[in-house]
């Protein structure tokens, strides 16, 4: 309820008690007609300092007041009249009043001193709760401060342990390619060397090749351990799929000059790749695709829009397929097709496929081939917006 | 040391490992280029101030004096062409060596053909074939084709073999798109048709040398996703 209305409230209250508690009590000396008018003085006295105590000043002097006048209309005399004949009685009735006066007053006081003590109490009662939440809130804010503290500190840890992991994987990479570079290049320039009878320049191109096989095997090993430890630095961003085919479709070119690649990527698909390890992806699915397929039978790389905003890479070829019982596990480690084991292959580029496509926000699987003969994997990947793309 | 009229073309090898050194040298000399060899940093920078070399095969972790310092000091000379030989064969590794300045960079271990080509390659950027006396403008930059001469606003702007021959390929057709693998294919050479970050570090680099703004360029406009041009299209 308003403040006004309760305010309005007890001022009417506080009246009809200043004037109905004078007139009740009025009504029953009359109705009992005994003693003396002096006596009753104090019976009023009684009810103003009650008003006072319960109404406040106001309404005890108006019942003060009201008091006066039904004292002096009922029991002074001459009685029924709002005079009065004798002049003790007018001392008496002033006495009354003043009496009543400050009997209601103090009274009045006794009050606004409760009522103070009172709003004081519940003032003090609202203060008090107000710190236990300030107090609650305080602690779970400690409490959070506590946790994030702890986060922070894991947070460091990881980004330490990652770091580290990042530095290992850099420092093995260079520590296995310093010496394999010394045999390499060694190896290819003895193979160059025209003065050295054949049978030497052929032990030279072995070792070399072999190194190469070595720095394959280094480089898949490094990819798997970063794929697995989630150390991979991408760069996403659009990437036009039939650049990044074709690109790939030179690169194998380089590699196997008589191997066709058919592309039938169409204009303006993009998706969201990082440019090299997605050229890595397809590198790996045409070599893979490349091994198998007899000679003089092309490799086709067709990409099609997918369901759900992917475009989905499908490299087909035209060799033995991949036998039933490898197609769940074809993109394990060291799983080969045809239990070839000297293919120049590390046995990991299926799985680097896989570990770099999911890294991409991608998927991996075996399709079914057209036609019943011929691998086929596919690959998916975000579509990337339509909007041109700015390279930097 | 630098080629003069039929000298073989002077190629400086820094390369802390003395097998890869010695392999590296053999496969320089036997392509009949003249080699030195320095196998530390401090080494690397005396040989550098002692003499001029056509091509650096510059190793990345060496001693005293790191790899990426010697880079970075070589930033901005017309010569000689830096070819980086690294066993960091990560790709953030070679984007911040071509930012750097290098021409090219071969992560280990490599063939001796695949070397040879790279240092041929680099040759025959920095001599390119003469061409006709034609200018091309785009604002305040012009390049003269004829002297291979490129200035902004009136000035010399001094740029790589590389840097140049790739301003060139897009300034003989101003205003034409030219795309990407074009541009990897004529600059340079065909197996690099899908090594974009290189395409992208030397733009970027052509863009710092040249635009007032690198950040808004207005000389070598990026097309999409297609490739770039040399200033607006031609109407």
């Amino acid at each position: 309820m308003a403040r006004p209305q309760v305010l309005r409230r007890a001022a009417v209250t506080g009246a009809l008690a200043a004037v109905g508690a004078p007139a009740a009590l009025t009504a029953v000396l009359l109705h009992l007609g005994a003693g003396q008018p002096r006596d009753y003085v104090f019976l009023y006295l009684g009810v103003v300092a009650a008003l006072g105590v319960t109404q406040g000043l106001l309404p005890a002097l108006l019942a003060a007041a009201a008091s006066f006048l039904l004292v002096d209309y009922y029991f002074v005399r001459p009685v029924r009249a709002l005079t009065i004949g004798d002049a003790q009685d007018v001392v008496n009735l002033v006495v009354f009043f003043t009496a009543a006066g400050v009997v209601g007053g103090l009274g009045s006081r006794r009050r606004r001193a409760q009522l103070r003590a009172e709003a004081l109490s519940r003032e003090l009662r609202d203060a008090y709760e107000e710190l236990a939440r300030l107090s609650r809130e305080q602690a779970e804010a400690a409490e959070v401060a506590v946790r994030l503290v702890r986060t922070q500190q894991q947070v460091r840890l990881l980004e330490e342990s990652d770091r580290v992991r990042r530095e290992f994987l850099a420092t093995v990479s260079h520590e296995l390619r310093t010496p394999l570079a010394g045999i390499l290049t060694g190896s290819t320039v003895l193979a160059r060397r025209a003065d050295l009878p054949e049978p030497m320049r052929h032990h030279a191109r072995s070792i070399a090749e072999q190194a190469r096989r070595l720095d394959r095997l280094v480089g898949d090993m490094l990819d798997m351990a970063r794929i697995e430890g989630n150390t991979l630095d991408l760069r996403l961003e659009q990437v036009d799929l039939a650049d990044a085919v074709v690109a790939a479709a030179d690169r194998l070119h380089q590699h196997s000059p008589q191997r066709a690649v058919e592309v039938e990527v169409p204009p303006d698909t993009a998706v969201m790749a990082d440019w090299d390890r997605l050229g890595q992806v397809i590198d790996n699915l045409l070599h893979n695709a490349a091994r198998y397929a007899p000679d003089g039978t092309p490799i086709v790389a067709r990409a099609t829009p997918g369901a759900d905003g992917v475009v989905v890479l499908r490299v087909i070829d035209m060799g033995p397929g991949i036998p039933e019982h490898l197609r769940d596990h074809v993109f394990d480690r060291f799983v080969r097709g045809n239990g070839e084991a000297d293919d120049g292959g590390t046995g990991l580029g299926l799985a680097i496929v896989r570990g770099l496509v999911e890294a991409q926000a991608g998927r991996v699987w075996v399709d079914e081939s057209e036609g019943g003969s011929g691998a086929c994997v596919a690959i998916s990947l975000p579509a990337a917006p339509a909007e041109a793309v700015q390279h930097p | 040391m630098s080629e003069t009229g039929d000298a073989p073309a002077a190629v400086l090898v820094v390369e802390d490992d003395r097998a890869v050194r010695e392999a590296v040298v053999s496969a320089v000399e036997a392509e009949g280029f003249a080699a030195t060899a320095v196998g530390d940093g401090l080494a690397a920078v005396d040989a550098l101030k002692a003499a001029v070399y056509d091509v650096v095969l510059l190793d990345l972790g060496l001693p005293f004096v790191d790899g990426w310092r010697i880079l970075g000091s070589l930033k901005g000379r017309r010569a000689p062409s830096v070819i980086v030989i690294s066993a960091r064969g990560e790709e953030r590794d070679k984007v911040r060596a071509l930012d750097l300045g290098a021409d090219d960079y071969l992560a280990k271990p490599f063939g001796a053909e695949e070397l040879m080509a790279r240092v041929r390659a680099v040759l025959r950027r920095a001599r390119p074939p003469a061409e006709p006396p034609v200018v091309a403008r785009c604002g305040a930059v012009v390049v003269d084709l004829g002297t291979r001469v490129v200035r902004r606003g009136g000035e010399d702007v001094h740029l790589s073999p590389t840097e140049y021959a790739l301003l060139a390929e897009l300034a003989r057709t101003p205003g034409v798109v030219l795309d990407h693998r074009t541009l990897l294919r004529q600059v340079w050479g065909p197996s690099y048709a899908g090594e974009l970050g290189y395409l992208r570090a030397f733009v970027h680099r052509l863009r710092v040398k040249l635009e007032e703004d690198p950040t808004r360029p207005e000389v070598i406009l990026t097309a999409g996703r297609q490739g770039y041009r040399f200033g607006r299209t031609a109407d």
